[in-house]
């Protein structure tokens, strides 16, 4: 506790004259249509895009074109894969379907939280990472994303913009690094 | 102390590969420029940004205090430390109390700045960097040379051979798909082992007591997630109010980091697992000393994206490497000099002024005009090199008595003209040295002015 107070005390010491802190002015929300702007953020950044039809069924659409992929909508994956799991088993996913939340058109960022899947580790010790919006959860930049999040029930939350990439040697793009080697995204 | 011109000297005998190091940087910096000009209210993002900051660092007392309220609200364990031993002895302790040895860490200035690797390799535990670049140069046990890129001074046939040493890859193998997929197979058995994770801290809400990490790579997740222990390790100026202004963080840090619009993964953790323990430490280490000092205290806006390195023309043909600070380059050389004068009196100094830093900085620190308020600290602690000194004393005892600077103007121009060069670029003439002097005029503004205006009275 004793750094604690010699900061704090350090700190006040100071007596720096009090700035206040300004009103964000956000950009007006148009209802607008982000989903051009939506998919060339995620070809950028390296996703896959697959927009289904209004009377097609996302989670047939992962079993047809995606065999083997781990869904979580039964409570048998839930168990599965959460409480009675060893990370060695959750090393072996191969592919993974996710619903995610919220999605900015502005930068690809597709935010999913612990809420969807039963383990923290999922969506990053995987392979390949299937994620499914809803056009009506896009919104324009993260400013409207961030208000949309339910804060008091989260305890873990992430964007996800496309897969995972590196460019530490010699700036040359590898995509498919620590997390999924590709991400795949279903609108 | 560090001699930055010395070792910017070294850096510069390889010719091609400075300026493959400055084109590579500069082409990072042209990715900067296309991803923040498609944002129209850029510059006012920028004046927000710093108006958050600036408010925040205003009342950072209040500020850090609600954000360790909700984090405790959160089950989260909240450690304070002094300096960079404390801050260590804090980190094992968390270590030893759950037994531990195997430890990964992403990527964390903080740590770096601390050298809390050397100091957990001392007690016996095994610590691993997960980002790759800082895998690289932890193999090779050095420090990173940016902050953001932390292996960009190394060509990937050097990275080639360190991996077939350490890794076995094959021999003479250097395409960069096949020596990632190498690393990240071998660090995929240490997150899969590890017992502790370490991360830096990109932004920690007040608010809501969420701390914010931001990779490409996903090693943050990948070990935070793994592992039953998380430690979260952030300077004292990571903290901002409200969730909001996150937004405007996330929108600014990878356009002007990497060009990117936005990191791959924004990860926001607040709660742990149940069953798991986290752990915030909240370090000064220094800060309230720049806090202190008005005319240094915007340095502390800084969010690390590393544009004005990129930007640098002494950084893009020095290297990292030649600032011997953890932090190099423009921000690093306003940052050093306030931990220790002494030893990084050379920096202020490793700049042009020309305030391309300062224009890229998305928080908009003054960065240039600090490097000249810190010039005039040096000298005023009488710090400044011998050679510098005395030509300073003497520069100024000319130019400060104007039949003094005619007659040594009147000097000056006869001997350029008249002396042979050897006795003019030789070892005093350090201006000359890389550099050629301009053509001697045949006459002062002063005579010309007399000669063409006669009818005007000076």
């Amino acid at each position: 506790m004793k750094a604690r107070e010699t900061i704090l005390n350090r700190i006040k010491g100071i007596g720096l004259a009090s700035i206040q802190l300004q009103e964000l002015e956000l950009k007006q929300t148009d209802a607008g249509n982000y989903l051009p702007e939506f998919i060339v953020s995620l070809r950028n950044a390296g996703a896959e895009v697959v927009q289904l039809a209004e009377h097609e069924n996302a989670s047939d659409f992962v079993k047809e074109n995606f065999p083997g992929t781990i869904s979580f909508e039964s409570i048998e994956s839930w168990k599965k894969y959460g409480s009675g799991s060893t990370l060695s088993m959750l090393d072996k996913l191969e592919s993974v379907f996710i619903e995610g939340q919220i999605a900015v058109a502005e930068n690809g960022a597709i935010w999913v939280s612990d809420r969807w899947f039963p383990n923290r580790i999922i969506p990053f010790i995987t392979r390949r990472l299937i994620l499914k919006i809803s056009v009506n959860d896009l919104v324009p930049t993260m400013h409207q994303a961030y208000t949309r999040i339910d804060w008091s029930e989260l305890s873990y939350g992430v964007f996800i913009a496309g897969p995972s990439k590196t460019a530490d040697i010699e700036q040359s793009l590898v995509i498919g690094a620590h997390g999924p080697k590709s991400l795949t995204v279903l609108i | 102390m560090i001699n930055h011109a010395k070792a910017a000297k070294a850096f510069l005998r390889n010719e091609k590969r400075t300026d493959w190091h400055d084109q590579a940087l500069w082409f990072v910096r042209q990715k900067r420029d296309r991803a923040v000009n498609q944002l129209p209210e850029w510059e006012q993002l920028r004046e927000t940004a710093s108006q958050i900051k600036g408010a925040t660092l205003s009342k950072l007392a209040h500020h850090l205090l609600e954000f360790e309220r909700q984090a405790l609200q959160n089950g989260v364990y909240v450690h304070w430390a002094n300096d960079a031993e404390d801050f260590n002895r804090c980190v094992l302790k968390i270590i030893r109390k759950h037994n531990a040895t195997k430890v990964v860490k992403s990527k964390s200035m903080l740590t770096e700045e601390c050298h809390l690797n050397p100091f957990l390799e001392c007690e016996g535990i095994e610590v691993v960097d997960t980002d790759l670049g800082e895998r690289i140069i932890q193999f090779r046990n050095e420090p990173p040379s940016h902050i953001v890129l932390p292996a960009i001074h190394l060509k990937k046939e050097e990275i080639g051979e360190l991996f077939h040493v350490k890794l076995g890859t094959e021999a003479g193998a250097s395409d960069p798909t096949y020596l990632t997929h190498a690393a990240c197979a071998h660090l995929r058995e240490k997150f899969l082992q590890a017992e502790v994770a370490i991360t830096g801290v990109n932004f920690a809400v007040a608010e809501t007591g969420a701390v914010v990490v931001c990779t490409n790579e996903g090693n943050a997740d990948m070990g935070v997630n793994a592992a039953k222990v998380q430690i979260h390790c952030m300077g004292i100026e990571k903290v901002i109010p409200r969730t909001a202004d996150l937004a405007v963080f996330t929108r600014m840090l990878a356009r002007s980091a990497t060009g990117q619009a936005v990191t791959t993964y924004t990860s926001h953790y607040l709660k742990p697992v149940p069953g798991k323990e986290m752990h915030v430490i909240i370090v000064d280490n220094g800060r309230t000393d720049i806090l202190k000092k008005p005319q240094f205290l915007n340095s502390l806006k800084c969010i690390r994206c590393g544009a004005c390195m990129n930007t640098c023309p002494v950084y893009r043909r020095s290297g990292g490497h030649s600032y011997g600070s953890t932090i190099p380059g423009p921000i690093g050389s306003i940052l050093a000099p306030g931990s220790d004068l002494k030893q990084y009196r050379d920096l202020p100094f490793a700049s042009s002024l020309c305030g391309s830093c300062s224009n890229v900085c998305p928080v908009k620190i003054n960065i240039h005009e600090q490097l000249y308020s810190w010039r005039q600290e040096v000298s005023s602690a009488r710090l400044l090199r011998t050679g510098k000194s005395i030509t300073m004393s003497v520069m100024a005892k000319i130019l400060s008595n104007s039949s003094h600077y005619q007659a040594v103007g009147l000097i000056a121009r006869r001997l350029l003209a008249r002396l042979p060069r050897k006795m003019i670029y030789n070892s005093f003439n350090v201006w000359g040295l890389g550099r050629e002097l301009p053509e001697p005029p045949a006459s002062s503004f002063n005579q010309w002015y007399r000669q063409n205006r006669k009818n005007t009275k000076l």
